[in-house]
């Protein structure tokens, strides 16, 4: 286990180095400005990015910057009054496997040997090793249903990405955002389970679990803004090596200030204007 | 480059790679099982919550265990407009349970009953009566308001309060001792024409519903303030939960600003 947590650190490690890290950064934001960016490791080159500090909506496009981990089609990103919002597509997870050196296929060769053989094994006997090496006992779980669904799609399939999602679309508005995800697929294999509107702070993998995979991270700050990260990939005791991908913070609405303070005077109301409408009252 | 090196790092790379293969597999597995089971993923009581799973605070809906305002008296005027669709808490930040909307009939305005450092308490249009709740003070516009409404249920009498001093007072019609206006603190939730009745030029819904009719004429049971063309009901408890005020005492409500307090009582 500690084996894998070394090794995604040190490729986050390289990945941080090798991006330029000119974009501003998160935890400078004043409360008034609202940002979006497709793509950062360890808080650092946020590419592509776009904010919003007058109040307008500025819009901008571009691709995930080229990494080991993953790529993708950024097609939207765009920063307004306390609104923020990212769309990627076509993202690949984990390269082209097609390209692997030898060692990963034979892993992914590995998992389809064992899928195959999961039809002859009888119901009480173990698991076979790899799918035991899974991180957090996950396999302790599902249902052999699960599995075997999961296993005839592996099979039937032409493996090119660990996984890919047709669409990532994330957005924050005032202190609320969300996360979707079209067209999952892991080793080939649709996962329907993944896609849709996904609920805030999703972990993938048990907290014990040396890497997590979390969806629709919401982090409200001190200062009043509100960050939504759409996917987010983190490793390390404390969580210290950090990939995210697709990530909108809104700040404070331009505006209007925060007002509530015991010596503010608010205007007058005005006096309403009748609405044509048909609302039954109680008479 | 040396070849053992080349072969390191193609050994490293396939290793991360296979990685996160395993991981991305797992997590798939795991959410289908968390789906599987109805359950629901791990998520901080501190997030902000996901607006399209909360319910709108309308005069339509009713909301599943909200907090009730316990307060009889008048505020200090302040009334809100939420600029978006906002979520509302049980508590400052914690607990969301409804959201409301920048418009109801026309543009949504909500008494402050409260305040705690940038969170306004305010009471809501839904069932049951009395549903108040917190929003964030930033996200919505705020106003003031020199009116209180005053309804005397026993004296049967709508007595208009403006900075503090009374502006007017008439006999009206209120509920019938079967179907009572209901008691407590409400408020002047929209100012609505509609063609389709004869009764009232115009009608003022109140954010609160009958106690006794579930549903009345197709709709949820809306309180309202409005005229009446017979006279005779004046002073009387004659009617199905709204009120109903002389043709002056209407000209000068609908001049009342949105989102003012309306205090029914039983004097």
């Amino acid at each position: 286990m500690k084996s894998r947590s070394k090794v995604v650190l040190t490729a986050v490690g390289v990945l941080t180095a090798g991006l330029v890290a000119s974009a501003p950064i998160a935890s400078s934001a004043a409360n008034t400005k609202s940002f979006a960016y497709g793509f950062s490791a360890n808080g650092q080159g946020q590419q592509p990015y776009v904010e919003s500090t007058d109040g307008q909506t500025h819009e901008t496009g571009g691709a995930v910057p080229p990494n080991p981990l993953l790529s993708g089609q950024l097609v939207h990103l765009s920063a307004g009054d306390d609104a923020a919002a990212v769309n990627i597509a076509n993202i690949e997870i984990g390269g082209a496997l097609a390209q692997l050196p030898p060692e990963a296929a034979e892993g992914i060769a590995q998992l389809q040997q064992a899928c195959t053989g999961l039809d002859q094994l009888p119901p009480e006997a173990e698991l076979p090793p790899i799918f035991e090496n899974i991180p957090g006992g996950v396999l302790e779980t599902p249902t052999a249903d699960d599995l075997a669904a999961f296993c005839n799609q592996l099979l039937d399939s032409d493996i090119l990405n660990a996984a890919e999602l047709r669409a990532l679309n994330v957005a924050c508005d005032g202190d609320t955002g969300t996360v979707e995800v079209a067209g999952a697929s892991v080793l080939g294999a649709e996962a329907p389970a993944l896609n849709g509107q996904v609920g805030p702070n999703t972990k993938l993998l048990p907290d014990e679990s040396p890497l997590q995979i979390t969806l629709n991270r919401q982090t409200p700050h001190d200062d009043g803004s509100f960050t939504v990260d759409g996917l987010v990939l983190t490793a390390g005791p404390g969580g210290e090596a950090e990939v995210i991908l697709a990530s909108t913070t809104c700040g404070e609405p331009i505006a209007v200030r925060d007002t509530d303070t015991d010596t503010d005077d608010p205007a007058p109301a005005p006096a309403p204007q009748p609405v044509q409408g048909d609302i039954p009252v109680t008479g | 480059m040396p070849a053992s090196t080349l072969e390191s790092r193609a050994r490293r790379v396939a290793s991360l790679l296979a990685t996160l293969t395993v991981l991305v597999l797992g997590a798939a597995l795991a959410l289908s099982v968390v789906k599987g089971m109805g359950g629901e993923a791990s998520a901080d009581t501190g997030a902000a919550p996901n607006l399209a799973k909360l319910t709108s605070a309308t005069t339509h809906t009713t909301l599943r265990h909200p907090p009730l305002d316990r307060g009889t008296g008048a505020t200090d005027g302040e009334v809100v407009h939420p600029r978006r669709v906002v979520a509302v808490y049980a508590t400052p930040g914690r607990d969301a349970f409804a959201k409301v909307g920048p418009r109801q009939f026309g543009p949504t305005w909500l008494p402050v009953v409260d305040r705690r450092g940038g969170w306004s308490r305010v009471l809501l249009p839904s069932r049951p009566n009395g549903s108040a709740g917190w929003v964030r003070t930033a996200l919505v516009e705020r106003r003031t308001t020199p009116y209180l409404i005053k309804v005397h249920r026993a004296s049967r009498t709508l007595e208009l309060v403006k900075d503090g001093a009374t502006a007017g007072t008439w006999q009206v019609a209120v509920g019938a001792p079967s179907t009572p206006t209901p008691l407590g603190r409400t408020f002047l939730l929209g100012s609505v024409v509609d063609d389709r009745q004869s009764f009232s030029p115009v009608i003022l819904p109140l954010g609160t519903h009958s106690d006794t009719l579930d549903s009345y004429g197709g709709g949820p049971g809306t309180v309202a303030l409005h005229g009446w063309p017979d006279a005779a009901v004046f002073g009387q408890a004659v009617s199905h939960g709204c009120v109903r005020v002389p043709t002056d005492a209407l000209t000068q409500l609908t001049q009342v600003p949105l989102g003012t307090l309306v205090i029914v009582d039983e004097q």
